[in-house]
Protein backbone atom coordinates (compact mmCIF):
# COMPACT_ATOMS: atom_id res chain seq x y z
CA UNK A 1 0.00 0.00 0.00
CA UNK A 2 1.39 3.25 -1.10
CA UNK A 3 0.40 6.56 1.14
CA UNK A 4 -0.82 7.84 -2.32
CA UNK A 5 -4.23 4.92 -2.22
CA UNK A 6 -4.91 6.36 1.01
CA UNK A 7 -8.17 8.99 0.20
CA UNK A 8 -11.03 10.13 1.82
CA UNK A 9 -13.18 7.76 0.23
CA UNK A 10 -11.17 4.98 1.57
CA UNK A 11 -11.41 6.47 4.47
CA UNK A 12 -14.65 7.20 5.62
CA UNK A 13 -15.40 3.10 3.49
CA UNK A 14 -12.67 1.49 6.40
CA UNK A 15 -14.63 3.76 9.00
CA UNK A 16 -18.14 2.22 8.23
CA UNK A 17 -16.13 -1.35 8.52
CA UNK A 18 -15.78 0.02 11.80
CA UNK A 19 -19.02 1.34 12.44
CA UNK A 20 -18.04 4.95 12.85
CA UNK A 21 -19.44 7.88 11.70
CA UNK A 22 -17.06 10.65 11.19
CA UNK A 23 -17.45 13.97 10.24
CA UNK A 24 -16.02 15.51 7.41
CA UNK A 25 -13.46 17.39 9.28
CA UNK A 26 -12.22 14.33 10.55
CA UNK A 27 -12.26 12.23 7.08
CA UNK A 28 -9.64 14.91 5.50
CA UNK A 29 -7.59 15.05 9.36
CA UNK A 30 -6.98 10.93 9.28
CA UNK A 31 -6.99 10.56 5.49
CA UNK A 32 -3.53 12.80 6.10
CA UNK A 33 -2.79 10.95 9.34
CA UNK A 34 -2.73 7.77 8.02
CA UNK A 35 -0.80 8.72 5.02
CA UNK A 36 2.02 9.13 7.19
CA UNK A 37 1.75 6.22 9.47
CA UNK A 38 1.24 4.04 6.39
CA UNK A 39 4.16 5.21 4.52
CA UNK A 40 6.23 4.87 8.32
CA UNK A 41 4.86 1.80 7.84
CA UNK A 42 6.51 0.92 4.85
CA UNK A 43 10.08 0.51 6.03
CA UNK A 44 8.72 -3.24 7.00
CA UNK A 45 9.25 -4.07 3.26
CA UNK A 46 13.22 -3.80 4.16
CA UNK A 47 12.74 -7.05 6.43
CA UNK A 48 13.52 -10.15 5.33
CA UNK A 49 11.11 -12.83 6.45
CA UNK A 50 12.06 -16.32 4.31
CA UNK A 51 12.97 -18.31 7.72
CA UNK A 52 10.95 -16.60 10.12
CA UNK A 53 8.87 -19.34 11.22
CA UNK A 54 5.54 -18.46 13.50
CA UNK A 55 5.96 -19.53 17.22
CA UNK A 56 2.42 -21.16 18.78
CA UNK A 57 0.98 -18.94 20.97
CA UNK A 58 -2.17 -20.07 21.61
CA UNK A 59 -3.23 -21.04 25.24
CA UNK A 60 -2.55 -24.17 25.93
CA UNK A 61 -4.72 -24.06 29.56
CA UNK A 62 -7.98 -23.44 29.09
CA UNK A 63 -10.91 -24.07 31.85
CA UNK A 64 -13.17 -26.88 31.65
CA UNK A 65 -16.01 -25.81 29.78
CA UNK A 66 -18.22 -25.82 32.12
CA UNK A 67 -20.67 -22.89 34.39
CA UNK A 68 -19.43 -20.97 37.16
CA UNK A 69 -21.58 -18.72 37.84
CA UNK A 70 -25.36 -17.55 36.82
CA UNK A 71 -28.44 -15.70 37.82
CA UNK A 72 -26.83 -12.41 37.04
CA UNK A 73 -29.46 -10.81 35.22
CA UNK A 74 -29.94 -8.03 36.88
CA UNK A 75 -26.06 -6.80 37.01
CA UNK A 76 -26.01 -7.59 33.36
CA UNK A 77 -28.90 -5.52 31.86
CA UNK A 78 -28.04 -3.01 34.66
CA UNK A 79 -25.69 -1.00 32.50
CA UNK A 80 -27.56 -1.20 29.71
CA UNK A 81 -28.79 2.29 27.43
CA UNK A 82 -32.06 0.73 27.45
CA UNK A 83 -33.75 -2.35 28.43
CA UNK A 84 -37.02 -3.92 28.92
CA UNK A 85 -38.25 -7.10 30.82
CA UNK A 86 -34.74 -7.65 31.47
CA UNK A 87 -33.51 -7.51 28.23
CA UNK A 88 -31.51 -5.49 25.68
CA UNK A 89 -33.90 -3.06 24.08
CA UNK A 90 -32.89 -1.46 20.10
CA UNK A 91 -34.25 -0.24 17.67
CA UNK A 92 -36.56 -2.35 15.16
CA UNK A 93 -34.18 -4.49 12.85
CA UNK A 94 -37.05 -6.64 11.20
CA UNK A 95 -39.36 -4.77 8.90
CA UNK B 1 6.00 16.26 57.54
CA UNK B 2 2.72 14.58 55.95
CA UNK B 3 2.36 11.05 55.92
CA UNK B 4 1.55 11.44 52.49
CA UNK B 5 5.63 11.58 51.81
CA UNK B 6 5.85 8.28 53.24
CA UNK B 7 7.50 5.31 50.95
CA UNK B 8 4.50 1.96 51.44
CA UNK B 9 7.54 0.14 53.16
CA UNK B 10 7.93 3.36 55.76
CA UNK B 11 3.90 3.52 55.89
CA UNK B 12 3.91 0.00 56.83
CA UNK B 13 6.29 0.17 59.50
CA UNK B 14 4.57 2.90 60.78
CA UNK B 15 1.56 1.38 61.45
CA UNK B 16 2.96 -2.09 62.66
CA UNK B 17 4.69 0.87 65.40
CA UNK B 18 1.36 2.49 65.95
CA UNK B 19 2.83 5.95 64.92
CA UNK B 20 -0.31 6.87 63.33
CA UNK B 21 -3.51 5.06 62.16
CA UNK B 22 -4.84 3.94 58.96
CA UNK B 23 -7.31 6.84 59.21
CA UNK B 24 -4.90 9.56 59.84
CA UNK B 25 -3.01 7.91 56.41
CA UNK B 26 -6.10 7.74 54.43
CA UNK B 27 -7.38 11.32 55.63
CA UNK B 28 -3.77 12.63 54.89
CA UNK B 29 -3.87 11.39 51.19
CA UNK B 30 -7.52 12.61 51.03
CA UNK B 31 -6.94 16.21 52.14
CA UNK B 32 -3.88 16.32 49.74
CA UNK B 33 -6.03 14.81 46.37
CA UNK B 34 -8.56 17.79 47.53
CA UNK B 35 -5.26 20.57 47.61
CA UNK B 36 -3.67 19.63 43.98
CA UNK B 37 -6.98 18.79 41.88
CA UNK B 38 -5.17 21.07 39.31
CA UNK B 39 -2.96 17.88 38.85
CA UNK B 40 -6.35 15.45 37.65
CA UNK B 41 -5.22 12.48 38.58
CA UNK B 42 -8.54 11.59 40.00
CA UNK B 43 -11.47 10.59 38.23
CA UNK B 44 -13.42 9.31 40.30
CA UNK B 45 -13.10 9.29 44.46
CA UNK B 46 -14.14 6.73 46.76
CA UNK B 47 -13.13 8.30 50.00
CA UNK B 48 -16.27 6.82 51.85
CA UNK B 49 -15.39 3.27 51.17
CA UNK B 50 -11.59 4.47 51.79
CA UNK B 51 -12.44 5.44 55.20
CA UNK B 52 -14.47 2.47 55.87
CA UNK B 53 -12.22 0.18 55.05
CA UNK B 54 -9.20 1.88 57.20
CA UNK B 55 -11.02 1.39 60.16
CA UNK B 56 -11.41 -2.41 59.39
CA UNK B 57 -7.38 -2.06 58.52
CA UNK B 58 -7.05 -0.81 62.07
CA UNK B 59 -8.97 -3.53 63.59
CA UNK B 60 -6.51 -5.88 62.33
CA UNK B 61 -3.06 -4.24 62.92
CA UNK B 62 -4.48 -3.84 66.86
CA UNK B 63 -5.07 -7.47 66.80
CA UNK B 64 -2.14 -8.25 64.94
CA UNK B 65 -3.84 -9.49 62.04
CA UNK B 66 -2.42 -6.86 59.36
CA UNK B 67 -2.12 -8.49 55.82
CA UNK B 68 0.91 -7.49 53.51
CA UNK B 69 -0.59 -4.13 51.72
CA UNK B 70 -2.92 -3.47 54.90
CA UNK B 71 -4.04 0.03 54.88
CA UNK B 72 -1.90 1.07 52.11
CA UNK B 73 -4.15 4.00 49.92
CA UNK B 74 -3.87 3.15 46.35
CA UNK B 75 -5.29 4.94 43.01
CA UNK B 76 -6.37 2.70 40.62
CA UNK B 77 -6.01 3.21 37.16
CA UNK B 78 -9.63 3.74 35.60
CA UNK B 79 -8.85 0.49 33.20
CA UNK B 80 -9.39 -1.71 36.34
CA UNK B 81 -13.21 -2.81 36.63
CA UNK B 82 -14.05 -2.14 40.42
CA UNK B 83 -17.34 -3.53 41.41
CA UNK B 84 -19.79 -1.15 41.98
CA UNK B 85 -17.10 1.70 41.14
CA UNK B 86 -17.57 3.88 37.89
CA UNK B 87 -14.92 2.65 35.61
CA UNK B 88 -14.69 4.31 31.86
CA UNK B 89 -11.53 3.69 30.64
CA UNK B 90 -11.30 7.73 30.55
CA UNK B 91 -14.03 7.38 27.35
CA UNK B 92 -17.16 9.39 26.55
CA UNK B 93 -18.57 5.75 25.19
CA UNK B 94 -17.69 4.47 28.61
CA UNK B 95 -18.75 7.39 30.81
CA UNK B 96 -21.38 5.59 32.80
CA UNK B 97 -20.16 2.26 33.19
CA UNK B 98 -20.21 0.45 36.47
CA UNK B 99 -18.80 -2.58 36.44
CA UNK B 100 -21.04 -5.65 38.17
CA UNK B 101 -17.40 -7.31 38.68
CA UNK B 102 -13.88 -7.09 39.93
CA UNK B 103 -10.64 -7.29 37.99
CA UNK B 104 -8.07 -10.24 39.52
CA UNK B 105 -5.58 -7.38 39.76
CA UNK B 106 -7.78 -5.34 41.83
CA UNK B 107 -9.47 -8.06 44.09
CA UNK B 108 -5.99 -9.43 44.97
CA UNK B 109 -4.89 -5.99 46.19
CA UNK B 110 -7.81 -5.86 48.35
CA UNK B 111 -7.29 -8.94 49.59
CA UNK B 112 -3.46 -7.82 50.94
CA UNK B 113 -5.37 -5.02 52.78
CA UNK B 114 -5.10 -2.29 50.12
CA UNK B 115 -7.39 0.64 49.80
CA UNK B 116 -8.63 2.04 47.15
CA UNK B 117 -8.60 6.38 46.86
CA UNK B 118 -10.16 6.37 43.74
CA UNK B 119 -10.01 5.44 40.02
CA UNK B 120 -6.97 7.56 37.53
CA UNK B 121 -6.97 9.41 35.02
CA UNK B 122 -5.55 7.79 31.58
CA UNK B 123 -5.35 8.23 27.93
CA UNK B 124 -8.71 6.83 26.69
CA UNK B 125 -8.62 3.32 26.48
CA UNK B 126 -5.39 3.41 27.24
CA UNK B 127 -4.20 4.64 23.61
CA UNK B 128 -1.69 7.67 24.48
CA UNK B 129 1.78 8.55 25.64
CA UNK B 130 0.94 12.59 27.40
CA UNK B 131 -2.62 11.57 28.98
CA UNK B 132 -3.85 14.44 26.30
CA UNK B 133 -6.51 12.17 25.37
CA UNK B 134 -8.56 11.53 28.35
CA UNK B 135 -12.09 12.19 27.98
CA UNK B 136 -12.27 14.20 31.82
CA UNK B 137 -8.98 16.20 30.19
CA UNK B 138 -5.56 16.03 30.54
CA UNK B 139 -3.88 15.24 33.86
CA UNK B 140 -1.18 16.92 34.42
CA UNK B 141 2.53 15.80 36.46
CA UNK B 142 3.29 17.79 39.28
CA UNK B 143 6.86 18.67 37.48
CA UNK B 144 7.26 21.73 35.57
CA UNK B 145 9.38 23.03 33.53
CA UNK B 146 9.10 27.61 34.44
CA UNK B 147 6.01 27.76 34.96
CA UNK B 148 4.12 25.32 33.37
CA UNK B 149 3.38 21.75 34.12
CA UNK B 150 4.97 18.81 32.24
CA UNK B 151 2.48 16.01 30.71
CA UNK B 152 2.56 12.87 33.02
CA UNK B 153 3.20 10.41 29.74
CA UNK B 154 0.57 8.07 29.18
CA UNK B 155 -1.25 6.01 29.10
CA UNK B 156 -1.07 5.44 32.83
CA UNK B 157 -0.46 9.32 33.04
CA UNK B 158 -2.90 10.06 36.44
CA UNK B 159 -1.11 6.88 37.86
CA UNK B 160 2.25 8.33 37.40
CA UNK B 161 1.58 11.85 38.54
CA UNK B 162 -0.70 10.89 42.01
CA UNK B 163 2.69 9.00 42.90
CA UNK B 164 5.14 11.57 41.85
CA UNK B 165 2.91 14.19 43.61
CA UNK B 166 2.22 12.04 46.95
CA UNK B 167 -1.72 11.89 45.92
CA UNK B 168 -1.04 8.06 46.51
CA UNK B 169 1.57 5.45 48.07
CA UNK B 170 1.21 3.90 44.46
CA UNK B 171 -0.81 2.55 41.53
CA UNK B 172 -1.81 0.18 39.61
CA UNK B 173 -1.16 1.19 35.71
CA UNK B 174 -1.30 -0.72 32.58
CA UNK B 175 1.22 -1.17 29.44
CA UNK B 176 0.41 -2.23 26.18
CA UNK B 177 3.79 -0.57 24.33
CA UNK B 178 5.38 1.54 27.10
CA UNK B 179 2.16 2.88 28.89
CA UNK B 180 4.08 2.53 32.75
CA UNK B 181 7.20 2.94 31.96
CA UNK B 182 7.31 5.76 30.27
CA UNK B 183 4.80 8.09 32.55
CA UNK B 184 7.15 6.56 35.24
CA UNK B 185 9.87 8.33 33.77
CA UNK B 186 8.70 11.37 32.62
CA UNK B 187 7.12 11.84 36.72
CA UNK B 188 10.46 10.44 37.90
CA UNK B 189 9.14 7.19 39.57
CA UNK B 190 9.52 3.61 39.36
CA UNK B 191 7.48 1.72 37.54
CA UNK B 192 7.40 -2.20 36.15
CA UNK B 193 5.82 -3.84 33.18
CA UNK B 194 6.05 -7.47 34.52
CA UNK B 195 6.16 -10.45 32.05
CA UNK B 196 3.32 -10.99 29.52
CA UNK B 197 0.90 -13.61 31.84
CA UNK B 198 2.45 -12.65 34.98
CA UNK B 199 -0.85 -10.54 36.14
CA UNK B 200 -4.41 -11.79 35.35
CA UNK B 201 -5.81 -9.28 32.70
CA UNK B 202 -9.25 -10.48 34.20
CA UNK B 203 -11.30 -7.32 34.38
CA UNK B 204 -8.95 -5.16 32.50
CA UNK B 205 -10.44 -3.10 29.70
CA UNK B 206 -8.61 -4.84 26.83
CA UNK B 207 -6.54 -2.78 24.10
CA UNK B 208 -4.95 -4.88 22.18
CA UNK B 209 -4.67 -8.68 24.18
CA UNK B 210 -1.58 -10.13 23.56
CA UNK B 211 0.06 -6.97 24.37
CA UNK B 212 -2.01 -5.57 27.20
CA UNK B 213 0.07 -6.14 31.45
CA UNK B 214 -0.74 -5.00 34.22
CA UNK B 215 2.31 -3.25 36.66
CA UNK B 216 2.55 -0.61 39.56
CA UNK B 217 3.63 2.56 39.95
CA UNK B 218 5.26 3.93 43.38
CA UNK B 219 8.60 5.85 44.53
CA UNK B 220 10.70 3.27 45.46
CA UNK B 221 11.91 -0.08 43.74
CA UNK B 222 10.98 -1.79 46.89
CA UNK B 223 7.46 -0.74 46.91
CA UNK B 224 7.26 -2.12 43.48
CA UNK B 225 8.38 -5.61 44.18
CA UNK B 226 5.89 -5.74 46.81
CA UNK B 227 2.95 -4.35 45.08
CA UNK B 228 3.91 -6.28 42.32
CA UNK B 229 3.79 -9.72 44.16
CA UNK B 230 0.09 -9.32 45.49
CA UNK B 231 -0.84 -7.78 41.73
CA UNK B 232 0.49 -11.30 40.22
CA UNK B 233 -1.90 -14.26 40.05
CA UNK B 234 -2.05 -17.64 37.76
CA UNK B 235 -5.92 -17.21 36.94
CA UNK B 236 -7.89 -19.55 35.01
CA UNK B 237 -10.35 -16.52 33.99
CA UNK B 238 -7.16 -15.23 31.83
CA UNK B 239 -6.34 -18.26 29.55
CA UNK B 240 -2.95 -16.41 29.39
CA UNK B 241 -2.03 -15.84 32.52
CA UNK B 242 1.06 -18.34 33.44
CA UNK B 243 1.09 -21.10 36.29
CA UNK B 244 4.46 -19.80 37.51
CA UNK B 245 4.98 -19.17 41.13
CA UNK B 246 5.08 -15.49 42.18
CA UNK B 247 8.43 -15.21 44.53
CA UNK B 248 8.46 -12.95 47.66
CA UNK B 249 10.21 -10.00 45.39
CA UNK B 250 10.46 -7.19 47.86
CA UNK B 251 11.95 -9.65 50.73
CA UNK B 252 14.33 -10.93 48.11
CA UNK B 253 15.55 -8.03 46.85
CA UNK B 254 19.78 -8.08 46.93
CA UNK B 255 21.39 -5.22 45.73
CA UNK B 256 24.35 -7.26 45.26
CA UNK B 257 25.16 -6.66 41.56
CA UNK B 258 28.91 -7.99 41.37
CA UNK B 259 29.54 -10.25 38.28
CA UNK B 260 26.31 -10.04 36.92
CA UNK B 261 26.46 -9.26 33.03
CA UNK B 262 24.61 -6.26 31.80
CA UNK B 263 23.62 -5.81 28.01
CA UNK B 264 23.92 -2.11 26.46
CA UNK B 265 21.79 -2.93 23.35
CA UNK B 266 24.10 -0.85 20.95
CA UNK B 267 20.74 -0.56 18.19
CA UNK B 268 19.22 1.71 21.07
CA UNK B 269 21.81 4.50 21.10
CA UNK B 270 19.54 6.31 17.94
CA UNK B 271 19.23 9.18 16.45
CA UNK B 272 17.00 11.45 17.97
CA UNK B 273 17.81 10.77 21.54
CA UNK B 274 18.71 13.58 23.59
CA UNK B 275 22.22 13.68 24.20
CA UNK B 276 21.25 14.54 28.11
CA UNK B 277 19.52 11.45 28.39
CA UNK B 278 22.39 9.61 26.21
CA UNK B 279 24.90 11.43 29.01
CA UNK B 280 22.75 9.68 31.62
CA UNK B 281 23.08 6.13 30.09
CA UNK B 282 26.46 6.10 30.27
CA UNK B 283 26.75 7.15 33.55
CA UNK B 284 24.13 4.30 34.99
CA UNK B 285 26.67 2.26 32.65
CA UNK B 286 29.50 3.48 34.80
CA UNK B 287 27.59 2.94 38.38
CA UNK B 288 26.49 -0.51 37.62
CA UNK B 289 30.21 -1.66 36.47
CA UNK B 290 31.78 0.35 39.47
CA UNK B 291 29.56 -2.15 41.88
CA UNK B 292 30.84 -5.52 40.22
CA UNK B 293 28.76 -5.47 36.94
CA UNK B 294 29.81 -6.53 33.78
CA UNK B 295 29.04 -4.64 30.60
CA UNK B 296 28.49 -6.16 27.64
CA UNK B 297 27.30 -4.99 24.37
CA UNK B 298 24.51 -6.87 22.81
CA UNK B 299 22.64 -6.65 19.35
CA UNK B 300 19.16 -6.61 18.78
CA UNK B 301 19.23 -6.44 15.27
CA UNK B 302 15.46 -6.01 14.21
CA UNK B 303 14.70 -2.93 17.22
CA UNK B 304 13.73 -0.40 14.50
CA UNK B 305 10.92 -3.10 13.25
CA UNK B 306 9.56 -2.84 16.77
CA UNK B 307 7.52 0.29 16.82
CA UNK B 308 5.99 -0.39 13.07
CA UNK B 309 5.06 -3.91 14.17
CA UNK B 310 3.16 -2.57 17.29
CA UNK B 311 1.43 0.10 15.44
CA UNK B 312 -0.21 -3.06 13.33
CA UNK B 313 -0.90 -5.43 15.99
CA UNK B 314 -2.14 -3.08 18.62
CA UNK B 315 -5.02 -1.14 16.30
CA UNK B 316 -5.90 -4.52 14.47
CA UNK B 317 -6.33 -6.07 18.11
CA UNK B 318 -7.87 -2.65 19.11
CA UNK B 319 -10.44 -3.02 16.27
CA UNK B 320 -11.76 -6.40 17.41
CA UNK B 321 -11.67 -6.00 21.39
CA UNK B 322 -13.56 -2.12 21.05
CA UNK B 323 -16.03 -3.68 18.54
CA UNK B 324 -18.33 -4.42 22.17
CA UNK B 325 -18.58 -0.34 22.23
CA UNK B 326 -21.82 -0.10 20.38
CA UNK B 327 -24.26 1.76 22.64
CA UNK B 328 -26.34 -1.96 23.05
CA UNK B 329 -25.64 -3.39 26.42
CA UNK B 330 -23.06 -0.77 28.28
CA UNK B 331 -22.21 2.69 28.06
CA UNK B 332 -22.87 5.52 25.86
CA UNK B 333 -25.72 5.43 22.87
CA UNK B 334 -26.63 8.18 20.23
CA UNK B 335 -29.92 10.03 20.69
CA UNK B 336 -31.03 10.07 17.68
CA UNK B 337 -30.18 7.68 14.37
CA UNK B 338 -32.05 6.26 11.89
CA UNK B 339 -31.57 2.61 11.85
CA UNK B 340 -29.72 0.32 13.83
CA UNK B 341 -26.40 0.72 11.86
CA UNK B 342 -26.87 4.12 12.20
CA UNK B 343 -27.40 3.86 15.93
CA UNK B 344 -23.85 1.74 15.73
CA UNK B 345 -21.75 4.68 13.47
CA UNK B 346 -23.21 7.07 15.78
CA UNK B 347 -22.34 6.02 18.65
CA UNK B 348 -19.11 5.12 18.23
CA UNK B 349 -18.30 7.98 16.16
CA UNK B 350 -19.96 10.42 19.57
CA UNK B 351 -18.73 8.08 21.84
CA UNK B 352 -14.96 7.68 20.91
CA UNK B 353 -12.06 10.78 20.95
CA UNK B 354 -10.10 11.11 17.89
CA UNK B 355 -6.75 9.00 18.42
CA UNK B 356 -9.24 6.15 19.39
CA UNK B 357 -11.15 6.35 16.00
CA UNK B 358 -8.12 6.86 14.20
CA UNK B 359 -6.57 3.84 15.79
CA UNK B 360 -9.53 1.92 15.38
CA UNK B 361 -9.81 2.55 11.49
CA UNK B 362 -5.79 1.81 11.10
CA UNK B 363 -6.53 -1.47 12.70
CA UNK B 364 -9.70 -2.26 10.67
CA UNK B 365 -8.15 -1.19 7.34
CA UNK B 366 -4.81 -3.72 8.21
CA UNK B 367 -7.30 -6.75 9.05
CA UNK B 368 -9.17 -5.99 6.19
CA UNK B 369 -9.64 -8.35 3.15
CA UNK B 370 -6.86 -8.33 0.77
CA UNK B 371 -4.75 -6.27 3.17
CA UNK B 372 -3.86 -9.26 6.49
CA UNK B 373 -0.78 -10.56 4.63
CA UNK B 374 0.62 -7.21 3.78
CA UNK B 375 0.38 -5.78 7.44
CA UNK B 376 -0.55 -8.51 10.50
CA UNK B 377 0.60 -11.30 9.39
CA UNK B 378 4.22 -8.92 8.25
CA UNK B 379 3.64 -7.38 11.69
CA UNK B 380 3.63 -11.09 13.54
CA UNK B 381 6.62 -12.38 12.03
CA UNK B 382 8.90 -9.19 13.03
CA UNK B 383 7.45 -9.68 16.71
CA UNK B 384 8.78 -13.17 15.95
CA UNK B 385 12.11 -11.94 15.20
CA UNK B 386 12.43 -9.87 17.95
CA UNK B 387 11.49 -12.44 20.39
CA UNK B 388 14.46 -14.37 18.71
CA UNK B 389 16.85 -11.55 19.10
CA UNK B 390 16.11 -10.87 23.08
CA UNK B 391 16.06 -14.75 22.94
CA UNK B 392 20.04 -14.98 21.42
CA UNK B 393 20.89 -12.00 23.85
CA UNK B 394 19.89 -12.70 26.75
CA UNK B 395 21.80 -16.47 26.64
CA UNK B 396 25.08 -14.03 26.83
CA UNK B 397 23.52 -11.40 29.56
CA UNK B 398 21.33 -11.19 32.33
CA UNK B 399 19.86 -7.96 32.18
CA UNK B 400 20.10 -5.30 29.58
CA UNK B 401 20.22 -1.48 30.67
CA UNK B 402 18.48 1.24 28.29
CA UNK B 403 17.21 4.66 28.37
CA UNK B 404 13.43 4.59 28.95
CA UNK B 405 12.06 7.40 26.80
CA UNK B 406 14.02 9.52 23.97
CA UNK B 407 13.73 12.78 25.86
CA UNK B 408 12.34 14.49 28.86
CA UNK B 409 9.00 14.63 29.35
CA UNK B 410 7.74 18.06 27.60
CA UNK B 411 4.62 20.62 28.48
CA UNK B 412 1.38 20.64 26.93
CA UNK B 413 1.40 22.32 23.74
CA UNK B 414 4.95 21.22 23.31
CA UNK B 415 4.40 17.23 22.29
CA UNK B 416 4.76 16.47 18.71
CA UNK B 417 2.15 17.07 16.10
CA UNK B 418 2.37 14.13 13.70
CA UNK B 419 1.32 10.95 15.05
CA UNK B 420 4.70 9.54 13.55
CA UNK B 421 6.69 11.24 16.28
CA UNK B 422 4.45 11.33 18.97
CA UNK B 423 4.48 7.56 18.36
CA UNK B 424 8.11 7.67 18.97
CA UNK B 425 7.42 8.52 22.64
CA UNK B 426 7.82 4.60 23.30
CA UNK B 427 10.47 3.42 20.56
CA UNK B 428 12.66 2.02 23.69
CA UNK B 429 9.80 0.45 25.50
CA UNK B 430 7.87 -0.95 22.95
CA UNK B 431 9.81 -4.02 22.39
CA UNK B 432 9.67 -5.55 25.79
CA UNK B 433 5.52 -5.87 24.78
CA UNK B 434 6.35 -7.27 21.62
CA UNK B 435 8.39 -10.29 22.77
CA UNK B 436 6.28 -10.42 26.30
CA UNK B 437 9.68 -9.74 28.85
CA UNK B 438 9.59 -7.61 31.82
CA UNK B 439 10.84 -4.20 31.88
CA UNK B 440 10.96 -1.25 34.18
CA UNK B 441 11.97 2.24 34.34
CA UNK B 442 13.99 3.53 37.27
CA UNK B 443 14.47 7.28 38.01
CA UNK B 444 18.36 8.23 37.64
CA UNK B 445 18.71 11.91 36.55
CA UNK B 446 17.57 15.26 36.21
CA UNK B 447 18.48 17.19 33.32
CA UNK B 448 20.09 20.66 33.56
CA UNK B 449 16.36 22.43 33.17
CA UNK B 450 15.37 20.00 36.12
CA UNK B 451 13.40 17.29 34.12
CA UNK B 452 13.48 13.53 35.31
CA UNK B 453 15.30 11.26 33.68
CA UNK B 454 14.66 7.23 33.84
CA UNK B 455 16.73 4.35 33.07
CA UNK B 456 14.97 1.23 31.71
CA UNK B 457 16.00 -2.63 32.83
CA UNK B 458 14.92 -5.31 30.65
CA UNK B 459 15.22 -8.81 31.31
CA UNK B 460 14.22 -12.62 30.28
CA UNK B 461 10.70 -13.84 30.71
CA UNK B 462 9.82 -14.23 34.98
CA UNK B 463 13.15 -12.76 35.68
CA UNK B 464 11.42 -9.77 37.44
CA UNK B 465 13.27 -10.53 40.64
CA UNK B 466 16.95 -9.91 38.56
CA UNK B 467 15.24 -6.32 37.19
CA UNK B 468 14.23 -5.17 40.97
CA UNK B 469 17.61 -6.31 42.52
CA UNK B 470 19.82 -4.30 39.65
CA UNK B 471 16.92 -1.50 39.82
CA UNK B 472 18.06 -0.97 43.61
CA UNK B 473 21.20 -0.98 43.20
CA UNK B 474 20.94 1.70 40.68
CA UNK B 475 18.13 3.65 42.73
CA UNK B 476 21.21 3.40 45.64
CA UNK B 477 23.41 5.42 43.38
CA UNK B 478 21.07 7.84 41.97
CA UNK B 479 19.94 9.18 44.56
CA UNK B 480 17.11 10.59 41.94
CA UNK B 481 15.73 13.71 44.21
CA UNK B 482 11.98 12.86 43.94
CA UNK B 483 9.46 15.53 43.11
CA UNK B 484 9.70 17.93 46.38
CA UNK B 485 7.95 17.22 49.71
CA UNK B 486 5.99 20.10 50.23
Amino acid sequence: MSKNEITPDLVEKVAFLARIKLQPAEVQRYTEDLKGVFNWLEQLNEVNFDDVELEDNVPTLLREDAITDGNKLEDIVHNAPQQNFGMFSVPKVVE
Amino acid sequence: MSLTFKTIKEAKEGLQNKEFTVKELVQEHIDRIEAHRQLNAYVTDTFEQALTQAEQAQQRYNTGEARGLEGIPLGIKDLYCTKGVKTTACSKILHNFVPPYESTVTQNLFDAGAIMLGKLNMDEFAMGSANLYSHFGAAKSPWKNGEKHLVPGGSSGGSAGAVAGYLAMGATGSDTGGSIRQPAAFCGIVGIKPTYGRCSRYGMMAFASSLDQAGPITRSVYDAALLLEHMASFDAKDATSKNVKVPSYAANINKDIKGLKVGIPKEYNMSGMDPEIGKAWEEAQQWLKAQGAELVEVSLPNTQYALPAYYIIAPAEASSNLARYDGVRYGHRAESFENLNDMYCSTRGEGFGAEVKKRLIIGTYVLSAGHYDAYYLKAKKVQQLIRNDFKNAFKDVDVMLTPTTPTPAFTEGEEPKDPVTMYLNDVLTVSANIAGIPGMSVPTHLTQAGLPIGMQLLGPHFREDTLFNVGAALEEVAQFPMFPKQ
